[in-house]
């Protein structure tokens, strides 16, 4: 019998299974440029996508034969948009790369001020709002003096996430940054920010006095990610620059002059690019197991049923994959649910150093159909949904306990009736 | 061709002009209003400053207006690019930005008020640190003052007390362990004391003992046992009677219906047999007597 739980653990493995980049079979990466010259001037990024291992595809945004699918076979693994002011071209829009990641599939997009209205949609349906057009994040007090001494939109931003599955060693200096400012909304449970406004950076028209300060200080976004509920990734960042080979070879300069060494813009971009592909930050959960250890069924390893107040021990394994190799996960906040429609018990599942789980859980004394249920959500680490379902019932009618001290009066009025009765027949019938 | 030569001319001379300005505020006051526009404070600044701005709470505003000029052109009406105020809730360190507007006088001024701060930040009352952030480009150096601290009350509850904070956004909500759940399973039922249960056990069990007592007093014996040819009927009926009783006990122990039935159906055949023997005997001794 397949357990539901084997499905849904497939079905995570399924998800999770991206992070096996040097697999036996090459994943496939399409490139769309904004503008030809752009392969050129932001080599050294596309050429570390071929160096981590997929088979890249770079067409121009506009190019008229330019299709994601053919019939229901989906022609590319991940997508990369470099856009600015041209639309999606050939069979390729907003609905179509919706799709796409519907499928599983991950995008990076990356935008600048001149962003179409095309491109904006799709990072709207994305989960994440770019600014409107020819808006750009400026910052007077922070901006990078060498490339934004005239305009001040070029600014140097150091305002980064806190995960370490998103960066693991942090931040080495500053990203230098010329773009469109992003927000999440408050209400999104998906997206967040990599990289975040100064809080004195505000979003604007270069030149022009602002007048209302809707995208300002550090709920200003200049990277967004999103790990959307079928574990599909999504990039949008706010500069095209940001990913140039000029950028990377960039030394920082302060508004005051003084030299900051180079920005971590390269780092940064692989970063997130290869959270953005699933390469980091995914979790993989594997044998789910729960067995009696003390009750009606003790040593019961995954019973039909629980019997009311059973002690019963629940485990998992959980594994961290980054770059192709996994390891045991070493959180300390899982947590385990045990539901019949509302938590019945959650507990805290610990971990022996080796990726497994465990906790020893005292079954309700509530009967109905329950289920144990993993939902781990953490920034940065793609999503464990694990429910199993076990129904608890009561005891039997023959479980309860018996011979209760309380209950002698009642079995020596029994005993005594009986007694009475032979007694009393015997002196009536034969006394003499 | 001369038209482009003359404005990048000017926009040069515009940057290089801008090296050496600077950007003055004067005439920087926080003012506190109610609804009907009475001011309940007023704060005059000349600089970074800690003041006490006082209480900015559901029904105030709180308005910061001053003018601005550039050093190079000090006559010159000059509006800057960037006038924000921010507040910035001290605990944790998220901002709301309200952007200055020009008054019909020429001041720039900018208001903020509660529900704005809501809207920016989420429910968050506290301290909350005031700058003012003035910034251009035609400017050699920006400036970021601080104002002072100002509390903020949103409206409160029912009870009179300030709601209280939550995660603004709601990734921080979902995206963290929740409260662990420990389930109250219920007490077993108190019972008696283990003494008062073998009391009780006795004075059940007193009745026959005590009638068993009297009747031997009151002579009651069993030399009416019937021997010879009455024997067998009267020690089967009592046994049968007996046997009875004990399978009332199994039955109470470990045996189901369905197990006990036909045993009893044997079981009363046979007593009622050599009961209906002993009773004709009974029967017949009894009017004998008479």
């Amino acid at each position: 019998m397949v357990r539901p739980v084997a499905l849904l653990l497939a079905a995570t493995v399924l998800c999770t299974a991206a992070a096996s980049v040097a697999g036996a079979e090459k994943q496939s990466v399409l490139v769309l440029l904004d503008d030809p010259a752009l392969e050129q001037s932001h080599s050294t990024f596309l050429k570390s996508l071929s160096a981590r291992g997929y088979a890249v595809t770079i067409k121009p945004i506009t190019h008229k034969a330019l299709q994601l699918k053919s019939w229901d076979d989906w022609l590319y693994d991940k997508l990369v948009i470099l856009g600015s002011s041209n639309e999606l071209g050939g069979a390729v829009d907003v609905a179509q790369v919706v799709e796409f990641v519907d499928a599983g599939h991950d995008v990076l997009l990356a935008v600048d001020s001149g962003v179409s209205e095309e491109l904006r949609e799709l990072s709207q349906e994305l989960g994440v709002d770019v600014d409107v057009r020819g808006h750009a994040v400026i910052d007077h007090l922070g901006f990078e003096s060498q490339l934004g001494g005239e305009d001040h939109a070029a600014l140097l931003a150091d305002s980064v996430v806190q995960s370490a599955a998103v960066l693991p060693g942090g931040l080495q200096g500053p990203v230098l940054f010329r773009g469109i400012a992003l927000s999440v909304p408050a209400d999104s449970e998906t997206a967040f920010l990599a990289l975040s406004g100064s809080p004195t950076a505000y979003s604007g028209k270069p030149g022009v006095a602002q007048t209302d300060a809707k995208l300002a200080g550090g709920s200003m976004g200049l990277v967004a990610l999103a790990q959307l509920r079928n574990n599909a990734r999504i990039a949008v960042a706010g500069s095209l620059d940001m990913f140039s080979d000029a950028a990377f070879q960039a030394h920082a300069t302060s508004h005051s002059g003084q030299g900051l060494g180079q920005v971590a813009n390269e780092a940064f971009c692989a970063a997130i690019s290869k959270w953005a592909f699933s390469e980091r930050g995914v979790l993989r959960a594997t044998g789910l197991s729960h067995r009696v250890v003390s009750g009606a069924e003790p040593g019961a390893v995954n019973p039909e049923l629980y019997r009311i107040n059973d002690e019963v021990e629940f485990s998992v394994h959980i594994q961290e994959c980054n770059e192709g190799s996994c390891r045991p996960f070493k959180g300390d906040d899982v947590q385990v649910e045990l539901q019949m429609l509302d938590p019945y018990v959650r507990s805290w599942l610990r971990h022996d150093g080796s990726g497994r789980f465990s906790a020893l859980v005292k079954v309700p004394d509530a009967y109905g159909v329950f289920k144990w249920v993993v939902d781990y959500r953490r920034l940065g680490y793609s999503y464990i949904e694990l429910t199993e379902t076990v129904p608890i019932r009561p005891f039997k009618h023959h479980e309860y306990e018996r011979f209760i001290l309380q209950a002698y009066p009642y079995y020596a009025s029994v005993a005594s009736m009986m007694a009475g009765f032979m007694a009393v027949g015997a002196f009536f019938l034969y006394t003499r | 061709m001369t038209r482009a030569l003359a404005a990048y001319l000017a926009v040069a001379l515009l940057i290089a002009g801008a090296v050496a300005s600077d950007i003055t505020l004067a005439d920087v006051s926080v003012s506190l209003m109610e609804a009907s526009g009475s001011i309940v404070a007023s704060t005059s600044v000349t600089g970074p400053s800690t003041a006490n701005l006082g209480t900015l709470d559901h029904t105030r505003t709180l308005k910061v207006s001053l003018t601005t000029s550039l050093s190079a052109a000090p006559g010159e009406d000059f509006r800057p690019q960037q006038v924000f105020l921010r507040l910035t809730c001290r605990s944790s360190q998220d901002a709301a930005y309200f952007a200055a507007v020009k008054a019909k006088d020429g001041t720039l001024y900018a208001t903020a008020k509660s529900a704005d701060i809501q809207k920016q930040v989420g429910l968050q009352s506290g301290a909350y640190t005031a700058a003012i952030i003035v910034g251009d480009t035609r400017a050699a150096q920006p400036l970021l003052w601080t104002l002072g601290e100002v509390q903020v009350l949103h409206a409160p509850l029912d009870d009179g007390s300030q709601p209280a904070a939550a995660p603004y956004r709601a990734i921080d909500r979902t995206h963290k362990p929740l409260l662990e759940i420990v389930h109250m399973h219920r007490l077993p039922e108190r019972r008696a004391p283990a003494v008062v249960s073998v009391l009780f056990t006795l004075v059940a069990a007193a009745p026959v003992a005590i009638y068993v007592a009297v009747a031997l007093q009151m002579g009651a014996n069993l030399k009416g046992f019937p021997s010879g040819g009455g024997f067998l009927a009267a020690a089967g009926f009592h046994l049968g009677l007996l046997s009875i009783l004990g399978l009332y006990l199994l039955f109470w122990l470990r045996l189901t219906m369905v197990q006990t039935l036909p045993m009893l159906a044997v079981l009363s055949a046979v007593t009622a047999a050599f009961g209906s023997t002993t009773l004709k005997q009974a029967t017949g001794r009894g009017s004998k007597l008479e």
